[in-house]
């Protein structure tokens, strides 16, 4: 997750927003000629809609999300079935991906993973967006202490090594009632999600503080407007872009540590199918066949890389001066 | 500006003891014990021994303090897994193949990723920016360990031309060393490329490149001296979290590869419930990570006059 430092930093050099304040300037008068006037949203979809990668990445999610809901009408067998005698066969007619080492379809079992991976890619935003959104907003509007406390507290969960500090919670939690829900998913959800909430933390805060200082939340302060009218009306919709984008990269980032979880061995097990786990589970026959690997890292693959896309198309339609 | 770093260095101190506590309570959480029954091949009475003599039956707020007592004299404690081998003891040898293995992925990382986004954006639209896009993005759609077991087909198993596990020095022996690197480095790889990529376009657009361009300089010149460095001033700065990053987050690759390091150790100590290890882990992976991350903010600083921290 050095990446997401990462990515943090080097998204403020202070020299691109002369430029880009510039190019909004001459690209307002634009929006006047066009003559019907669009909202802010659907304003943002025509320009996601121009993207042609991000619309590839996001018609791939939404397939890979219809196999994930309807794996059961989908599959063509079920993820635990075994086939005796048909052991680490390569792709044929009756087995499309071919077989894994006990003989199950691997096929079958992709599209089962994508279930657990598009699960935790989205559970877990949401437990990053509900602890982001506390810690964050309570930072920026909740006054001196509370911001000087909750910053610090960011800062300690900032100093843990990310993926270590998401298996110990995980060890943590799988003694818990947590544990007896959907095979241990929650677990990987919660253990991910009360990790990687910082960046997103922060993002917020920053957002809101700038936004407090904004004339059109002075103005509506000077109207009389309640404090919870400036907050939900005024400065929520207006945080809601950059942290779209935030979310739509965390999945992949999410994806991607419940699969190296799963591959070192705890988090999904098997049988339940997963992508991590089949991929940790071909290795063993290696020797013999690549296909019971390549398939499931070719999903995962193709899945972070859809989501890449849409959410530089996202970020590029939602904030047009960033281009 | 020196009273901010200074109150930052100081701040490290309460964030790494919050880090000490917050590990210790959370461990002692996981349930089972490093002496459980079933779990080694001694008796009741000797499992019994053993809990007593590491104050294991005490209450956790107690085993704290002791804990808190030793640290701070230096002492990680005893490691509970290897009976009779100290945590120090162990560390001492594991760090040096997670900081050679660290330092070689930031270098192979930094090399290529710059070399290869600054061919995309002198050659913009080429075949060869083509070519470097693509290997960046293949390279970040690709977990780290799936890309080390294709490597390992190919290298090890197939051709022999690579050993598929273990770990020497990295420099005297250096093949062992290839495949983890390139596992572990071709994601920070490419997002340096395409940083740098950015990076280089953005200031190619700059008034100084024009005007540098109008008073006839030669195009090299243009590019080492106006264009490259500026280019360089946001990537140099990701260097410093992409190698905590590096350092802290090897230890998949550390663990396939059966690479003796810190990584390793650390895994081992949490499915054993080794306490005193993985306290030891975290704290030095918590050290490591605030560090970097002060030498970032400082680096920005340095790089860019215009930022001034308060």
């Amino acid at each position: 997750m050095a990446q997401d430092h990462a990515q943090r930093t080097a998204s403020s050099p202070p020299a691109a927003v002369a430029t880009s304040e510039a190019a909004a300037a001459i690209a307002l008068p634009e929006l006047y000629v066009r003559g019907r006037a669009r909202g802010l949203w659907s304003d943002a979809f025509h320009r996601l809609l121009k993207n042609r990668l991000a619309v590839l990445g996001g018609i791939i999610i939404l397939l890979f999300t219809i196999a994930a809901v309807f794996a059961p009408l989908i599959a063509p067998y079920g993820y635990q079935e075994i086939f005796s005698g048909h052991i680490i066969e390569d792709p044929s007619a009756s087995h499309l991906f071919g077989t894994n080492l006990s003989g199950q379809d691997t096929l079958s079992r992709v599209i089962y993973g994508a279930r657990n991976s598009l699960g935790v890619g989205v559970f877990v935003q949401f437990i990053i967006l509900g602890i982001a959104i506390v810690v964050g907003g309570g930072a920026a509007l909740g006054g001196k202490w509370a911001d000087a406390i909750l910053m610090r507290l960011t800062d300690v969960v900032y100093a843990f090594p990310d993926l270590l500090f998401v298996i110990l919670l995980q060890q943590v939690l799988a003694g818990t009632r947590l544990a007896s829900y959907v095979g241990g998913l929650f677990v990987v959800f919660f253990a991910i999600g009360l990790v990687a909430w910082v960046n997103l933390a922060r993002l917020i805060r920053g957002q809101m503080l700038s936004l407090k200082t904004t004339d059109y939340v002075i103005a509506a302060e000077a109207i009389g407007a309640t404090r919870m009218r400036i907050v939900l009306r005024h400065m929520l919709p207006n945080t809601l872009s950059p942290v779209i984008v935030a979310l739509t990269f965390g999945i992949p980032s999410a994806i991607f540590t419940e699969a190296t979880l799963s591959f070192i061995g705890i988090g999904i097990r098997p049988p339940l199918a997963d992508w991590g786990n089949m991929i940790y589970d071909g290795y063993g026959a290696v020797s013999a066949t690549p296909w019971p690997i390549f398939f499931p890292a070719l999903a995962l693959a193709i899945t972070f890389l859809s989501f890449q896309f849409l959410g530089d198309g996202l970020r590029d339609a939602l904030d047009p001066r960033t281009r | 500006m020196t009273g901010y770093f200074l109150r930052r260095l100081l701040w490290i101190i309460p964030i790494l003891w919050l880090v000490t506590l917050i590990t210790f309570g959370l461990m002692h959480l996981v349930q089972g014990g490093p002496f459980e029954a079933g779990s080694g091949k001694s008796s009741a009475a000797a499992r019994q021994a053993l809990i007593s003599k590491y104050h294991l039956d005490e209450p956790v707020w107690k085993q704290y303090g002791y804990y808190m007592g030793d640290l701070l004299q230096g002492d990680f404690g005893p490691d509970l897994v290897r009976q009779g081998d100290t945590v120090n003891n162990i560390l001492g040898q594991s760090w040096r193949p997670t900081v050679e293995l660290g330092i070689l992925t930031t270098l192979y990382a930094s090399i290529v990723g710059i070399f290869l986004g600054i061919l995309a954006a002198v050659r913009r639209n080429s075949v060869l920016d083509y070519l470097s896009v693509g290997f960046a993005t293949l390279g970040a759609s690709t977990p780290n360990f799936v890309l080390g077991i294709m490597l390992v087909i190919l290298f090890a198993v197939k051709l022999h031309w690579l050993p598929a596990v273990g770990w020497s020095d990295g420099i005297t022996d250096w093949k062992p060393a290839v495949l983890p690197v390139i596992s572990l480095g071709s994601l920070p790889a490419a997002y340096i490329a395409r940083i740098t990529r950015a990076s280089m376009l953005e200031v190619m657009n700059q008034d100084y490149v024009r005007t540098a361009r109008a008073k006839g300089l030669r195009e090299r010149v243009i590019t080492l001296r106006h264009i490259v460095r500026n280019a360089m001033i946001p990537v140099l700065t990701l260097i410093g979290p992409i190698s905590a990053g590096l350092l802290t987050g090897s230890f998949v690759i550390e663990y396939f590869f059966a690479i003796p390091g810190i990584g390793r150790a650390y895994v081992q100590a949490i499915l054993g419930r080794d306490y005193p290890m993985i306290m030891a882990t975290t704290l030095l992976y918590a050290t490591i990570i605030v560090i970097a991350n002060l030498i970032v903010d400082l680096l920005y600083a340095v790089v860019d006059p215009r930022i001034r921290y308060s």
